[in-house]
């Protein structure tokens, strides 16, 4: 069964049905030591029963204000200044606390994003379940409320729901955990769901699962749905009608298609553009937008992307756009719209990196081998006088990194690839095996020889934030290694740091200011200065980009790109994105609970995976194309990661592998690196054969 | 719409401009009230012309002009025996707890990064410590090296370092793990650095946060300590023992135990208050709750809802300086 014929009838039903929202020239104000905040200024919004309204923004573009003023949960000193919003008919502005009490849970449910920090850890998921359902149906019995909670608990696909309704919530994986939220959202079978970043916390594998659960839902039980992203690819796949969002107002809303087809506002266009996509030329550099969005305190009537717009005129720098239709349901405001059909910006804004200033590949020397290391934690036995657990984070990775290449790993959450970065640069010391850098097996070094090696290698961290001592000044901050090292002296440090916050592309001006003062990808600059600052050969970036937004993400990219020619550097990337990796990565090494069960040149790897996990990654990555993403069949990953305590007999993905025999249960499949270029660790990997019929059927 | 909107920025300007003020005269205040003190401390003489110990013709004379918080049962005035009773109670409870934040400090870094064995035997007996009340550990003390300011303030410090060394080795195990830390480990910084460099500069806040609490306890401490007669003697001024001479009268002489008692009151409160106030000053973000006096603009500790949608003022770049270099790069 197709999945595309269900979407596009729903799409027809929904013209007809009812609104169930309209929000109206929404603005809300914040009271804040800085002054007054307005993250929603003038937004007007519906949502019929029965359709998904996308809401994609960066963060402070105010889509997660607009979507908490519905239900009027604002931050203290929040509150709604001006415009209406309407449920059913009602007003909602002006309705009073009980009244609203009433319509929240019941009439209109919330998921939010971190299901962990969403549920509370000391009642169990049956209770917090029966909970939502007596506060909306006094009379009802106990017996009643546990019975509608297994009922809405196998609506969401929970595996023996029955039993789930006993477990706390840290009994549960973040996928469960995920799916018990939503049917403590639904158990009142709202006419309205917000789903605020629903699975921005989840892998991929797991997300597609949960989206397509919400869809299904959406259709099964005619709510009307508002998903607030910052993922276009989710919203290609999921949402009916797209609201784009930028300093507080809708700056451009189509239906899903019209809009991926033929987007008219400026900053939508750039949007698409900087995205990382699998298809994605890596001899080209990312389209990026330049600059930071603005600050939302007492901003003047102007376009609020003119700043970083360029195509702004002075009419964008002085005059509040109005708000243009183009096409039936398809508005924008914008004074300089691309035409219809206009081709993308790609001669005039992608960098075409020639062959002399990137060097892909990198045939040389080996520079960090890693010999069958092994990792292992001792954790605390939740019950008490039992001797302590093993979780074996890395099983047996051998792998060697050559000198000019960018190695790329990837993997679910609790696959071992952090934990493969950390050993590599001597955070943690391996259970067994062996870490060789440059022809010395770094055990055998003394502590004062090892400590001087460092500076060979250096990490990235995902958290810029915490990576950076809040009581240093950026010159402090940067120079540290320096004087860590015992190297040159005060004047040559400055010379040094000022070198390197031109080289990451900030001003020198920064130098004297705190690391708190600066923003996400900002300080992510900073980092990498620090980390350049002692000349490594090898840097270890884990997760670089994913806490920023796509427009900065590509910024950052693009300087690491260029960094790696100046610097002559290696990359280890570790990421959860294939795509990201796709871009930046020469080789891609997959791993899956504390192995490593594929590695190949990255274009080989994406367009031919050899082991089903890669394929199964490859499928649950959401595509920001919504032609293609509504037809695509569904094949991802089913099931979630196992644990890494006690991990399957024999290979370890064949709890969730579609081709698992009972081989794969008695023997563990090895992976062969003198197998050529393109290795991979299993009993029954896919041809080249499957690889062409998988990518036919996803065109 | 343009009136109400202009009204709305006014009145954001005068509420800016208003926490501004407040928070430059809680810093006057707080410099007046602590070169107050100081005072106390060096120069009694300044504030009390008359003698503690001076014997006067009218014995338990109410609160008057003359004598603004009377006179007990000897003649003596009370105001002089409050001000010059002040310094060996400061003394005490300040030297007690510098002693206590030092060693605690120190104790807390051996057991937050040493290897296990060392610091699981150091924080068992830093526990064993916790264990005892405080007061019997000062009794223990004195009784062994004899009552006085110097052993109070040895008794004070031992108690209370046992609480520091806790927090401050639970803060270093959270910041062993924060990514700054584990940065400073791979560009090989030493072990010795990165306490000094990395850990003792982020444990300030705790640490003024404990010492100024610590403070008020150890006042209370040191006042129970004359009070049950193991500090100062008699005839000389002493909070706690003053307090405990006037107990039994206080039916008949109430200032004699009221105007000691609200001494010690007020200075926990000058502890507690100043503490915070370090705290916002020392704060490098510049963002944490700010204390002030309710007279003064409002006791307010409220959280800046600012982080809820910006959570980051990023510095503003000349946009055309960065992004565009890079771009082309």
């Amino acid at each position: 069964m197709s999945i595309t014929t269900t979407v596009e009838e729903t799409t027809d039903d929904v013209r007809g049905t009812r609104t169930v929202l309209s929000v109206r020239d929404l603005e809300v104000e914040i009271d804040t030591p800085n002054g007054t905040v307005r993250p929603v200024d003038g937004v007007t919004l519906s949502v019929r029963a029965g359709e998904t309204l996308g809401i994609v923004g960066e963060s402070g573009s105010g889509k997660t204000m607009t979507a908490m003023s519905v239900l009027q949960l604002l931050p203290p000193g929040g509150a709604i200044v001006g415009g209406s919003i309407q449920f059913d008919g009602r007003e909602l502005t002006t309705m009073a606390a009980s009244e609203l009490r009433r319509l929240r849970g019941n009439d209109i449910g919330m998921v939010f994003q971190d299901p962990m920090t969403s549920l509370n850890p000391t009642r169990t998921v049956g209770s917090q379940l029966r909970e939502a359902y007596l506060i909306h149906h006094r009379g009802a019995s106990v017996g009643e409320a546990n019975a509608r909670a297994e009922e809405v608990l196998s609506l969401v696909r929970m595996p023996r729901p029955k039993e789930r309704l006993r477990d706390f919530p840290h009994q549960l994986s973040g996928g469960m955990r995920q799916r018990a939220m939503i049917a403590i959202a639904l158990i009142c079978e709202p006419r309205l769901l917000i789903a605020d970043e629903p699975t921005t916390a989840l892998d991929v594998s797991i997300q597609a699962q949960i989206l397509e659960l919400l869809d299904d839902l959406k259709t099964r039980l005619g709510m009307g749905v508002i998903l607030v992203t910052h993922d276009l690819g989710v919203i290609a796949g999921h949402a009916d009608r797209v609201a784009v969002m930028y300093g507080g107002r809708v700056v451009e809303e189509a239906p899903t298609r019209a809009l991926f087809a033929d987007p008219r506002h400026r900053y939508t266009q750039a949007l698409f553009e900087s995205m990382p996509t699998m298809d994605l030329d890596a001899r080209h550099a990312l389209a990026s937008i330049p600059g930071i969005p603005p600050q939302l305190i007492d901003l003047p009537p102007m376009c609020r992307f003119a700043a970083r717009c360029q195509f702004a005129t002075e009419e964008c720098r002085t005059q509040d756009p109005a708000v243009i239709e183009v096409a039936p349901g398809h508005t924008h405001s914008c004074f300089h719209p691309r035409d219809a059909g206009e081709l993308a910006s790609d001669d005039r804004d992608f960098v075409v990196l020639s062959d002399e200033t990137i060097s892909r590949g990198g045939a040389g020397n080996t520079l960090v081998s890693l010999h069958g290391i092994e990792k292992q934690f001792r954790i605390k036995n939740p019950a008490a006088f039992k001797p302590r657990r093993v979780l074996h984070a890395v099983s047996g990775v051998t792998l060697d990194i050559n000198e000019g290449e960018t190695l790329g790993i990837v993997g679910e959450s609790g696959s071992g690839k952090t934990t493969v970065g950390r050993l590599l640069v001597g955070l943690e010391t391996p259970t067994s095996g062996s870490v060789v850098v440059s022809g010395d097996d770094v055990s055998s070094l003394s502590g004062a020889e090892r400590r001087k090696r460092r500076g060979d290698l250096q990490i990235m961290f995902q958290d810029s934030s915490a990576a950076l001592d809040p009581r240093m000044t950026v010159a402090d901050l940067i120079a540290e290694p320096l004087a860590a090292q015992h190297i040159g002296n005060n004047r040559e440090r400055r010379e040094k740091v000022l070198e390197l916050l031109d080289a990451v592309g900030l001003p020198r001006s920064a130098a004297e200011r705190r690391a708190h003062e600066f923003s996400g990808g900002q300080r992510q600059r900073i980092a990498m200065a620090r980390a350049l600052v002692l000349r490594p050969k090898i840097i270890v970036a884990d997760e670089p980009v994913s806490a920023l937004d796509v427009s900065i993400q590509a910024q950052i990219l693009n300087l690491m790109r260029s960094l790696q020619v100046a610097y002559s550097l290696t990359y280890v990337v570790i990421s959860h994105d294939l795509s990201l990796l796709k871009y930046m990565a020469d080789r891609i090494g997959v791993m899956y609970l504390g192995k490593l069960v594929e590695i190949g040149p990255s274009a080989e790897v994406y367009s031919a995976p050899r082991h089903p996990y890669t394929a199964g990654l490859i499928a649950s990555i959401p595509i920001p194309d919504p032609t293609r993403e509504k037809g695509l069949n569904t094949t991802g990953l089913s099931g979630e990661i196992a644990s890494a305590i006690d991990p399957p007999s024999g290979c370890r993905f064949r709890t969730r592998c579609p081709l698992a025999t009972e081989l794969c249960a008695r023997e563990e499949p090895a992976l062969d690196l003198r197998d050529g270029p393109h290795a991979v660790a299993c009993h029954f990997p896919l041809s080249d054969e499957s690889a062409v019929d998988r990518e036919n059927a996803r065109h | 719409m343009t009136t109400a909107s202009l009204a709305r920025t006014l009145t954001a300007t005068r509420r800016r401009r208003s926490a501004q003020r407040a928070s430059i005269v809680t810093s006057i205040a707080m410099i007046l009230m602590i070169m107050l003190v100081a005072a106390i401390l060096v120069a009694p003489g300044l504030f009390a012309h008359v003698s503690p110990l001076f014997n006067g013709t009218d014995s338990l004379a109410a609160p008057s002009a003359n004598h603004i918080f009377g006179t007990d049962q000897l003649g003596r005035d009370v105001f002089s025996r409050v001000i010059y009773g002040a310094r060996p109670v400061l003394l005490a409870s300040l030297g007690g707890v510098l002693l206590a934040t030092l060693a605690g400090v120190a104790i807390g870094i051996v057991g937050g990064v040493a290897p296990r064995i060392i610091s699981v035997v150091v924080m068992r007996i830093v526990d064993m410590l916790l264990a005892l009340p405080v007061l019997l550990i000062a009794l223990i003390l004195i009784a062994t090296i004899g009552s006085g300011v110097n052993s109070i303030i040895l008794a004070l410090g031992v108690a209370y370092t046992p609480g520091f060394a806790r927090v401050v080795e639970a803060s270093v195990r959270k910041l062993r793990s924060i990514e700054y830390v584990e940065a400073a480990k791979v560009f090989g910084s030493s072990g010795l650095r990165t306490a000094f460099r990395h850990l003792l500069p982020n444990l300030v806040t705790e640490v003024v946060v404990m010492a100024s609490s610590a403070i008020g306890w150890a006042v209370l401490t040191a006042t129970t300590l004359s009070f049950l007669g193991l500090g100062v003697q008699l005839p000389n001024p002493d909070w706690g023992s003053d307090l405990a001479a006037g107990a039994t009268s206080l039916s008949t002489a109430w200032w004699l135990s009221t105007f000691p008692g609200l001494a010690i009151t007020v200075t926990i409160l000058i502890a507690n208050f100043a503490g915070d106030w370090v705290m916002t000053l020392i704060d490098p973000t510049g963002r944490r709750t700010r204390t002030k006096f309710r007279p003064l603009g409002g006791l307010r500790t409220g959280m800046p809802a600012a982080q809820a949608i910006a959570p980051e003022e990023p510095v503003a770049l000349d946009p055309a300086e960065t992004p565009a270099s890079e771009e082309r790069a």
